[in-house]
Order: structure tokens, then C-alpha cells, then sequence
């Protein structure tokens, strides 16, 4: 109860929207997007090899695979864009965000956790339905994992907000969008 | 902590499985290398208190592969450890760990108040 200050969400020990909580999330997703952009460009044949240290030819396979070019773009354009995406929604705000724009919060979770799902699904279908492995694309899962756990408490201490005032008679579509005040 | 550990590695090892103990033209492949990875996602996700009862995910997935020989045809020592790691899957799933939803806002329950 001591850590509590008047930053946190009420009924919160610790504050989801502070920087050393975010922060961690912010840089996997960068790495995500550096990783997802590396594979982008061998996959649009801007580079012409891609880093395989265990699976022999398993990488080249999966990423020229008709399953990784399902999309209007490739698999790996799709991850990189939604890593940007986790970035961006991941840094914008200050401590308070979980209030005061719960709109960026909840974006946030949703491209955290939805994101996640479809790396996961795609390492699924590389051994079930390519045949091969890829390391550099199952590390970009296991950083897509990684972030939803830490993420989701944010987007809880936003949801439980927009609950809790609604039921006090408040604009949920106003309180969304940070736009009614702190309660006095 | 050691539940989610102990099902993220079991989850690893059945997405190695295949290639390691060689039935990787099976059903059972298939099998394992789809519940694997979605173990793992349920385990690795618990590891945070918050988002803790996403656990329970790994309840019938362990359920599925312990009664999964019924209704897809194993090799003999695969059906063992796939009954064996099945139920060590669920057993995990069952075990909370130190899960305080007063210290954050009363939880995922306050939603449907």
C-alpha cells in the first residue's frame, strides 16, 4: 500500500502507465520492427540471403512460401507495421494515460495482443504447413509473446476506469477520448 | 512462476518432439506442433499476475492431448508421453501462485459488476 501515490489508477499498488513499466514493451517492439523490416526486405528481393543459423534452407522456404504472401503484403511488411504500431501506441502519453486518454491505451492492447496471436499462428503453420522452420521469424513470435503479458495490466486499469465512471453516470465515448476532467 | 515455467518448457519439447524422437510424418506431429506453441502463448502470458488466469487456456489443451490417442493414431512410446505431458500440462494450469487482484483494482471480475 505504500508504493501507492496519486499517479496510480485507484485500487492499484504499482502504476501501469509509468515509463520503467512501458518502456521494456516499447524497446521489444523496436526490435520486433528491426527483426520484421530485416525480413521484409529479402522478402520484397532487396537483399539477397537471410540469416539462417539452424534450419539450413527452412528460412528461405518459409519466407517465399505462398502462405507468407497470403496478404495484399508479405507476412513480415504486416509484422514490422505492427510493431511500429506497438511503438507508437506504446510511447505516446504521459503517467497518467491510463485516464487521461484511454482511447491510445486500449489501441495499444489491442495491437499488443492481436499481433501476438497472428505470429503465434504463423509459427504454428511454418512446421505444419511449409514443412521448414525459421529462426529470425519464430524470435519475432517469441517477442510478439513476450509483450502481451506486461501490457495487458494498462489496458485493464483503462477499462476498469471507463467502467467505474460510466457507472457514476459519465460519457464513456467522452471519457474514451480523455476528454472529461479529472473527478474533483 | 514454476507452473508456467514447467508448461512453457513441455510446450518447447513438443514442438521438438517430431524431429527428435523421428514421427515427424504423422498426426501426432501435426498435433503436437499445434498445441505446443498455443501452450506456450497460455504459459508465457501467465507469467504476469494480471493477466495470471489465462492459465486456465492450458486446461483442456493438456486434457486434449492426454486423450488425444483415442482419436488419432500414435506411435507407441508417443502416446505415452502424450498422455503423460497432457495431464502434467493441466495439473500446472490448475496451480494459481500468488494472484492479489486488490492489488489492481479488484481484477478482471469488476468488469461484469
Amino acid at each position: 500500500m505504500s508504493n501507492r501515490d496519486t499517479h496510480n489508477p485507484p485500487g492499484w499498488d504499482d502504476n501501469p502507465s509509468s515509463w520503467s513499466q512501458r518502456l521494456p514493451i516499447v524497446v521489444l517492439a523496436l526490435i520486433g520492427l528491426v527483426i520484421a523490416g530485416y525480413l521484409t526486405l529479402y522478402q520484397y528481393e532487396v537483399i539477397g540471403t537471410v540469416w539462417e543459423p539452424f534450419f539450413g534452407d527452412g528460412s528461405r522456404k518459409v519466407l517465399t512460401s505462398s502462405l507468407s504472401h497470403m496478404f495484399p503484403i508479405s507476412d513480415a511488411a504486416l509484422g514490422a507495421l505492427g510493431y511500429l504500431v506497438d511503438a507508437v501506441t506504446g510511447i505516446i502519453g504521459g503517467r497518467e494515460r491510463w485516464r487521461k486518454m484511454p482511447w491510445i491505451v486500449i489501441l495499444f492492447g489491442l495491437a499488443v495482443g492481436p499481433l501476438g496471436a497472428v505470429s503465434i499462428g504463423l509459427v504454428i503453420s511454418q512446421p505444419v504447413l511449409v514443412g521448414e522452420w525459421c529462426t529470425l521469424c519464430m524470435t519475432t513470435a517469441v517477442i510478439s509473446l513476450l509483450m502481451i503479458g506486461p501490457a495487458m495490466d494498462e489496458f485493464l486499469a483503462s477499462v476498469q476506469y471507463l467502467k467505474r465512471e460510466h457507472q457514476r453516470g459519465r460519457s464513456t465515448w467522452r471519457l474514451f477520448w480523455g476528454m472529461e476532467p479529472a473527478k474533483a | 512462476m514454476w507452473a508456467r515455467f514447467v508448461n512453457t518448457i513441455l510446450g518447447i519439447w513438443l514442438m521438438a518432439a517430431p524431429a527428435v524422437l523421428g514421427y515427424t510424418d504423422s498426426a501426432a506431429a501435426i498435433n503436437h506442433r499445434i498445441i505446443g506453441p498455443l501452450v506456450i502463448s497460455a504459459a508465457v502470458v501467465a507469467i504476469w499476475e494480471e493477466p495470471r488466469p489465462v492459465r486456465w487456456v492450458n486446461l483442456p489443451l493438456g486434457l486434449w492431448l492426454a486423450i488425444s490417442p483415442i482419436f488419432i493414431s500414435y506411435p507407441e512410446i508417443v502416446t505415452l508421453m502424450s498422455v503423460i505431458i497432457g495431464l502434467v500440462i493441466a495439473a500446472c494450469s490448475l496451480v494459481q501462485g500468488t494472484y492479489r487482484p486488490e492489488t489492481f483494482g479488484g481484477g478482471w471480475s469488476v468488469l461484469w459488476k
